[in-house]
């Protein structure tokens, strides 16, 4: 096995018998992305100085007796709408193609702290736009299982970088899926933590009551030690929550009498009849283990997208507002008055999604259509999290598949806005409900001759990340058993 | 609902000049998500409260007390990402003819 096909906790643990050197760890995943980026473009941006970081860290390491903590000296990739000191932060878009990070985002001074080597920056969809990372202004990145399709999105780029062992894992931002979609297209684990369990100061926000920063990696282990590492409180995004995240006991490592909901509404029409078996499959075996499934009603349901629709464009177009031409980006030429310079360097810099959130946005929230729009959006709301609240009196747990189909085919849904949004139906739900969730590899479909993962999506209460990371590490030795 | 009336109109808020062809393909594509997302009205939402924002945290504050900026470097990286700029200003064109 090669050193960069490692997990973190592999990793680590042989970086602490010092079986190989940090140096060779990293430069493992450099010699993968040589090898294999050019045909994956999970990167926008690979550093140069990742190498004399891990030198640094091997430094360190001689004087050290153990390493300072499991992610000393681990090679990770960052999605490009984190922020990095000193580096480029594109958002995968043309208006902020040469900008220059001017501090670090909270999550990556933590992992600063803690000991990780960044390799780059991984492609998105522009500004986290999307479910498919074509809307990148830098060209599309292609699925690890077969390059015909596309690895997911927003946060494809990181998905795609960890499926290929490019990094050992990466960071990935999830606002109604783009964490958990693409883990699903690219067989990895993503995790999306309770809302506020991260803080977002340094991500370059989408939509606020939304987003949230998160693990992309090739073990449920891993996504906890991520997780730990960048939970907590900050003084710079007041909605982060003030509560401890540490891991006190493993409470779900025997599976006997667990009770997981399964909503007949995650099972209808629009899920692929072959991503149905094996997540039926999956839901069997843990039965099987002991645990207690029950079918559940979310009856809101179906309207979780349509609300995200109204929701997540409303607080784009107030977010955007700020690439204006004259703070930061890209600023349109030859223009005589201020009013010119925003409208053509937002008409030049966004591309064709963005601008059409944006639309979407202003129009439901602009006069005479707020409360038809807006308002309404935000009752519905409220009702899909009184859903899951009702859902967590009865059961620990929600199972069902993170998406409808397996990865589609470049260009596919392109030239359809609404097609490419259902590819996010059952995962904008936990983000509109602000509850974490998790997308576990539960198997492969076969398409002619390759293999396509199909992810299973575990939801739990709010604040409930230890339990929900517990039980999704219990459940991989079912799954694969 | 005039929708190609509503797209100039949105365009105009947002600061976005879009050409004839965008309009005419926003315009559609706007009818059709609006479509989508009149199912919520499917939804008998009478007895309702708006659910603002994602957080269960309320008005969390922080001491307003005075400092000192002492990293001019930040403010100096802050400012030089601006593409027009003179003497440590940003400069903008002007506001009326």
């Amino acid at each position: 096995m090669r050193l960069n096909e490692l997990t973190i906790t592999q990793a680590s643990a042989s970086l602490k018998k010092k079986e190989f050197s940090v140096t060779e760890l990293t430069a493992s995943c450099i010699a993968a992305i040589k090898e294999k980026d050019s045909e994956i473009h999970a990167y926008l941006e690979v550093f140069d100085d990742a190498l004399a970081h891990a030198k640094r860290a091997d430094m360190i390491l001689q004087d050290a007796p153990q390493p300072l903590s499991p992610l000393f000296g681990i090679p990770l990739a960052i999605k490009d709408n984190i922020f990095i000191e000193g580096k480029h932060t594109t958002a995968g878009s043309k208006i902020l193609e040469r900008y220059v990070a001017p501090y670090d985002a909270t999550v990556i001074t933590k992992l600063k702290n803690a000991g990780a080597i960044f390799l780059g920056k991984t492609n998105l969809d522009e500004f986290a736009m999307g479910s498919s990372t074509e809307n990148s202004s830098f060209g599309a990145t292609k699925n690890p299982h077969d390059a015909s399709r596309v690895p997911g999105g927003s946060s494809g780029g990181s998905a795609a970088a960890v499926a290929s062992h490019m990094c050992l894992a990466a960071l990935g931002s999830d606002t109604g899926g783009s964490i958990r979609q693409p883990a699903s297209f690219c067989g990895i684990v993503g995790f999306k933590p309770t809302y506020g369990a991260v803080s977002r100061h340094g991500l370059i926000a989408m939509s606020s009551s939304l987003d949230q920063i998160g693990p992309m990696t090739k073990s449920v282990e891993d996504a906890s030690l991520i997780f730990h590492a960048i939970a907590g409180s900050d003084a710079y995004d007041s909605t982060s929550l003030d509560q401890s995240w540490e891991k006190k006991t493993d409470n779900y490592q025997k599976l006997k009498d667990v009770r997981v909901g399964v909503p007949k509404e995650y099972f209808t029409a629009g899920l692929d009849a072959q991503v149905k078996r094996i997540i039926e499959s999956g839901l069997a075996k843990i039965e099987h283990a002991g645990a207690r499934l029950q079918e559940i009603s979310l009856p809101h349901s179906s309207y979780a997208l349509p609300a995200y629709y109204i929701i997540a464009p409303s607080e784009i177009s107030s977010n955007m507002a700020r690439f204006d031409g004259i703070r930061y980006g890209l600023q349109a030429q030859n223009t005589k008055m201020l009013l010119d310079v925003y409208q053509y360097s937002r008409a030049l810099g966004f591309g064709a999604e963005v601008k059409r959130r944006i639309l979407i946005g202003t129009y439901a929230l602009s006069a005479g259509y707020y409360d038809a729009y807006y308002v309404k959006a935000q009752k519905v709301r409220r009702l899909i999290r009184d859903d899951f609240e009702h859902a967590f009196e009865k059961v620990e747990f929600i199972i069902g598949s993170t998406t409808p189909t397996p990865a589609f085919a470049l260009g596919e849904r392109t030239a359809d806005p609404l097609q490419m949004y259902l590819a996010d139906m059952y995962t904008v739900a936990a983000n509109l409900a602000g509850i974490p969730a998790l997308s576990l590899p539960a198997g492969s479909t076969t398409q002619g001759d390759k293999e396509l993962p199909v992810g299973l999506q575990i939801i739990a209460n709010h604040s409930k990340d230890n339990d929900l990371l517990s039980f999704a590490e219990s459940l991989i030795s079912i799954l694969y058993a | 609902m005039d929708t190609h009336h509503d797209i100039h109109h949105s365009a105009d808020l947002a600061r976005i000049a879009l050409t004839p062809q965008e309009e005419e393909r926003f315009q559609k594509e706007l009818l059709g998500i609006l479509e989508f997302v009149a199912t919520l009205n499917e939804v008998d939402t009478s007895n309702v409260e708006p659910l603002n924002g994602g957080t269960i945290t309320v008005n969390k504050m922080r001491k307003d007390t005075p400092f000192e900026q002492t990293d001019i470097k930040k403010d100096h990286a802050l400012i030089s990402a601006a593409p027009e700029q003179r003497d440590g200003w940003i400069k903008v064109k002007p506001v009326f003819e």
